[in-house]
């Protein structure tokens, strides 16, 4: 009984450390770097913004690298402009929307790229740092979730039985399973689509 | 899109790359990520103020890349789905019947019953130019932002405290179940 009560609480404590990491470490910490990159090389001159949007892109992070190449791979004849609409929808979040919209943008006006890039770096950066401050309150929630599992120890102990030992494990589960969903940051959706829609809605 | 673009278009790429793209079998083929493609944009627990802060945001841009407002709000009506661009639309609409920009957003504020466009359409009342315009479509989108973060981590830690409640409650509960 006693174990089973220390066990909860090493899980509890190790799976705080853990997920705090994870949380932390989040697969969105590149993309200002990766609109730094397109960023420089558009204000060096390599080449047009949305051939070096793909070219960056291609060597990007794995999501993104994965999605410019299979574009490529799916239109291999279209122009670089093209290749941007099929990014934006194959990553498909609103952080894709404000970078190859504004790729497109300019690109389609035929602006200069500095201004906006500059522009999209820094509240990208912003929006990076309050995401992982989210993800930081977050996972102070943790340990409480996993102490959600503590009806577990009279049911391993003994003291419970039959239906209620059931019910109690079964209620413990479910609602640390839905704790987490309950603590999960809420992501930005996406509210515009490549191509026009047209109206009405 | 003619043959000869697409090989302009390789040639230029190929210093990005290390492998050929244009091998059909090359090493680096991946299938498309499984998010590809989304239909449906919005989902249904988006919330009104993150999709105000890209409205916004894309209309600031817009409007800093040489749109007027009006054509900027008609590109982000034909692209934009979701509640705020719909209440958008009707802003389209008033513009399109003749009224003035500023009128036309000052009655979304006062339909949508909504402070910040309030806001918004007091700054554009108040832009002689293009570019005093889209500063204050930033800052406005500056603000906009900054307050669904600030709701969203109230919003968290709210939940935080009711959960170390709950904890606290499942805790007891099953120490006084084995001690008994």
């Amino acid at each position: 009984m006693t174990a089973a009560i220390a066990a909860l609480m090493v899980v509890a404590v190790v799976s705080g450390y853990d997920h705090r990491r994870r949380r932390a470490d989040g697969a969105v910490r590149w993309w200002p770097w990766l609109i730094g990159v397109i960023e420089d090389r558009a204000v060096q001159g390599w080449d047009d913004l949305p051939t070096v949007t793909v070219g960056v892109c291609l060597h990007g992070p794995p999501r993104v690298r994965r999605a410019a190449r299979a574009a490529l791979r799916i239109q291999p004849g279209v122009d670089a402009l093209s290749l941007i609409g099929a990014l934006r929808d194959r990553v498909a979040s609103a952080r894709g929307d404000r970078l190859f919209g504004t790729v497109a943008a300019v690109a389609v006006r035929a602006a200069s790229p500095d201004r906006p890039l500059a522009r999209l770096r820094a509240r990208e950066l912003t929006i990076t740092a309050d995401e992982r401050a989210c993800g930081m309150t977050a996972a102070a929630g943790v340990p409480p979730r996993w102490l959600l599992l503590a009806p577990l120890a009279p049911v391993v102990g003994g003291q419970l039985s039959g239906l209620t030992a059931w019910l109690a494990a079964g209620a413990a589960v479910s609602s640390w399973w839905f704790a987490a969903r309950w603590l999960r940051p809420r992501t930005c959706v996406r509210v515009f689509a490549t191509e026009p829609i047209g109206r009405p809605r | 899109m003619s043959s000869d673009r697409g090989d302009d278009l390789a040639a230029r790429l190929r210093p990005h790359l290390r492998q050929r793209f244009d091998v059909p079998d090359a090493v680096w083929w991946s299938p498309p990520h499984r998010s590809g493609g989304a239909r449906h944009p919005i989902g249904d627990a988006a919330s009104r103020a993150d999709q105000l802060v890209q409205v916004v945001e894309r209309l600031a841009l817009l409007v800093e890349l040489g749109d007027g407002l009006v054509a900027a709000v008609t590109e982000v009506c034909e692209r934009g789905r979701g509640r705020v661009v719909a209440e958008l639309d009707e802003v389209c609409e008033a513009l399109a019947s003749g009224q003035a920009t500023a009128d036309a957003f000052q009655a979304w504020a006062r339909r949508a019953r909504c402070e910040h466009v309030g806001v918004l359409a007091a700054d554009i009342r108040l832009c002689a130019s293009s570019d005093a315009l889209a500063a204050a479509l930033w800052r406005n989108a500056g603000v906009l932002r900054r307050a669904a973060r600030d709701r969203r981590m109230r919003e968290l830690r709210r939940r935080m405290h009711l959960l170390w409640l709950l904890a606290a409650a499942v805790c007891a509960g099953s120490v006084v179940l084995v001690l008994q």
